[in-house]
């Protein structure tokens, strides 16, 4: 009654049932609230970080009911164009994060040099509406450069890769860690994970079909000690070890290098603890109990970044507004006092 | 030698410009135009030797520790000097504001110059536009805290005193608070222009990083700060205070930040 007649007073007299209830859920002091609230969830992200829970999502939300009530009655809001396009677009930043994180996609893959990705990947976050569509997309690497300075610093990747446009037209560009290559809305980039990759094929010992395809040796230079690893033939009892045993220095660790395949190389497969490795060049085939092994070659293999979020340009566009909004309030606001002798001003 | 000469003569100049102005308080007899052009002069010469820098390493100062600090004291004494020239009023804040830079000045000096090389991601015109809100929003934030500082000083007798020439707190309060709202546009823009830079470089545009999550609560503060003088009349002191803890929390997060943690933004790696 008393929020009533407050608003009468006023002059918004819009006395309906619900008009005091959005009256105190735009109210100015709900909003300190709330974003001391929301600063204490965010503060809970840097001591558990990760992405933010509930801790986060609840003040957000709050705010967002706030805002949209200031909206509604807030008579500085509601008589200030850009202050209130400011909040509009503050409102709309929030909704679109939430959309955003029901329906994004986060993922890693790995590619060999002239394998076309076929959707799968190797680890992925997405939000529940996501409508996953990957397996649609049509990539494959055609190889790519990784420039090193001293003391191992990456410096630019550029990764040649040929896709699927959205006539089916093939089509070739380059991509990087900042250039990412865009198909039906997902944005694939390279990363610092990538390595050497044995192109194999395997017979198995009962003559059934053969196998032909590239396993991924352990990220290189990170792993530069460890090439190697265990695979299991298709078919075979017993994993096989794989390791790449360089000829030459790829790495300097003091200079700039440019990663590449070695020029010289074996590569030392090792069946079970009591046999002998078996040292294959490539070309070269050795049989083992479960099948014969041919060793086809050396190609390298790239790790992907996959992300989509249909939101981005509608984000940039309402946090752009918002920011524009904002200054404009200001600078109009500012006008009507001299810098020298400012008056009082109010927040609003 | 060049660079280094000229960033020593820089500082030479900005200690005797802060020395200036806190005698000039101190005896109520401060000389602006002096002070002025020595701001101007060590302004001029720093970045000369940002310039030849910049010029010899092939990349702005944007990488080290000692590269950050040394354009933010330059930005932030820049922004000084325009808002000195043109505000009259702020002019005695010089006492307050160039001892905070002399503090980052002796920061500066423990610091080792030796480059660094540039991470890839750095090759965009969207740092530009970041650093420069950046250094934009700690600028405001830092005349914003001078303006408080004279209104918190006035409650001694001795800073009441020195200050008493200025316009009241009320006014000087009004004043702090048409720069904390730019600062909060600067912030709002720089985060912005963050966002875009961190989805071209690392594929997301917001990641909670350490860097991002304490420019976020900076924002929220100075969001808070603004909002507390529409829901009530704050007294000066009060207003003051809060501006001084919005840039304590800037500060923190600018320099602070790669203290406390082994994963600051990824800009870094």
């Amino acid at each position: 009654m008393q929020q009533r007649a407050m608003i009468a007073a006023r002059g918004r007299a819009v006395p309906t049932r619900w008009w005091p209830r959005l009256a105190g859920l735009g109210s100015v002091h709900l909003t300190l609230w709330l974003i001391g609230l929301l600063a204490l969830g965010v503060a809970a992200v840097h001591l558990d970080p990760g992405p933010p829970g509930w801790t986060v999502a609840l003040p957000l939300a709050a705010l967002a009911l706030n805002l949209a009530g200031a909206i509604a009655v807030h008579p500085a809001l509601r008589t200030q164009a850009a202050l209130l396009a400011f909040h509009v677009a503050l409102l709309v930043v929030v909704l679109l994060a939430a959309a955003s994180r029901l329906t994004y996609l986060k993922g890693t893959l790995e590619l060999s040099d002239g394998v076309e990705f076929d959707g799968v990947l190797v680890s992925e976050e997405r939000g529940p509406l996501h409508d996953r569509v990957l397996g649609r997309v049509t990539f494959a690497s055609l190889g790519y450069s990784v420039h090193y300075e001293p003391e191992l610093q990456r410096a630019r990747t550029r990764n040649r890769v040929s896709y699927g446009d959205a006539r089916g037209v093939r089509r070739e560009t380059v991509i990087g860690d900042d250039t990412p290559l865009r198909l039906s809305g997902y944005r694939f980039y390279t990363t610092p994970n990538k390595g050497y990759a044995p192109e194999v094929v395997w017979i198995p010992a009962d003559r059934s079909a053969a196998s032909r395809g590239t396993v991924h040796l352990p990220s290189f230079p990170a792993q530069l000690a460890r090439q190697e690893t265990r695979w299991t033939p298709p078919g075979a009892a017993r994993a096989l070890t794989l390791r790449l045993e360089l000829e030459e220095r790829i790495v300097d660790l003091e200079g700039r290098w440019t990663l590449r395949l070695p020029r010289s190389h074996t590569l030392r497969v090792r069946a079970s603890a009591g046999e002998d490795d078996v040292l294959l060049r490539p070309g070269d085939t050795h049989r083992f109990r479960d099948g014969t092994l041919h060793y086809a070659g050396l190609r390298m293999w790239m790790g992907y970044k996959v992300y989509y979020d249909w939101s981005l340009p509608w984000m940039l566009a309402a946090a752009a507004l918002a920011a524009c909004a904002l200054g404009w309030h200001f600078v109009a606001k500012f006008a009507r006092a001299p810098w020298q002798r400012p008056a009082q001003d109010g927040a609003a | 030698m060049l660079e280094l000469t000229t960033l020593w003569a820089a500082l030479a100049v900005y200690t005797l410009a802060g020395a200036l102005a806190v005698h000039g308080v101190n005896h109520g007899a401060l000389r602006e135009r002096a002070l002025l052009v020595l701001l101007v002069a060590g302004i001029l010469l720093h970045a000369l030797s940002l310039g030849v820098r910049w010029e010899r390493l092939g990349h702005g100062p944007f990488i080290t520790m000692y590269e950050i600090l040394s354009s933010n004291i330059c930005s932030l004494l820049m922004l000084f000097a325009l808002v000195y020239w043109r505000i009259p009023a702020v002019r005695p804040t010089a006492a307050i504001i160039t001892p905070v830079v002399l503090v980052m000045m002796a920061w500066l000096l423990v610091q080792s110059p030796d480059a660094r090389s540039v991470p890839p991601t750095y090759d965009t015109g969207w740092l530009y536009v970041h650093v420069g809100f950046g250094k934009a929003f700690l600028g405001a934030l830092l005349v914003a805290v001078g303006i408080g500082g004279v209104v918190l000083a006035r409650r001694t007798a001795a800073g009441a005193a020195r200050f008493a020439a200025l316009p009241d707190s009320a006014h000087l309060d009004a004043l702090a608070y048409r720069f904390l709202a730019f600062a909060l546009v600067f912030e709002t823009f720089m985060l912005i222009a963050g966002a875009i830079w961190a989805q071209d470089a690392w594929g997301r545009y917001w990641a909670w990083d350490p860097l991002e999550t304490w420019a976020f609560l900076t924002w929220l503060l100075l969001a808070f700060a603004l909002h507390l003088r529409a829901a009530m009349r704050l007294r000066p002191a009060v207003g003051a205070a809060l501006a001084i803890g919005v840039f304590v929390l800037a500060f923190l997060t600018f320099f602070g930040v790669p203290f406390f943690t082994t994963a600051p933004h990824q800009g870094a790696i």
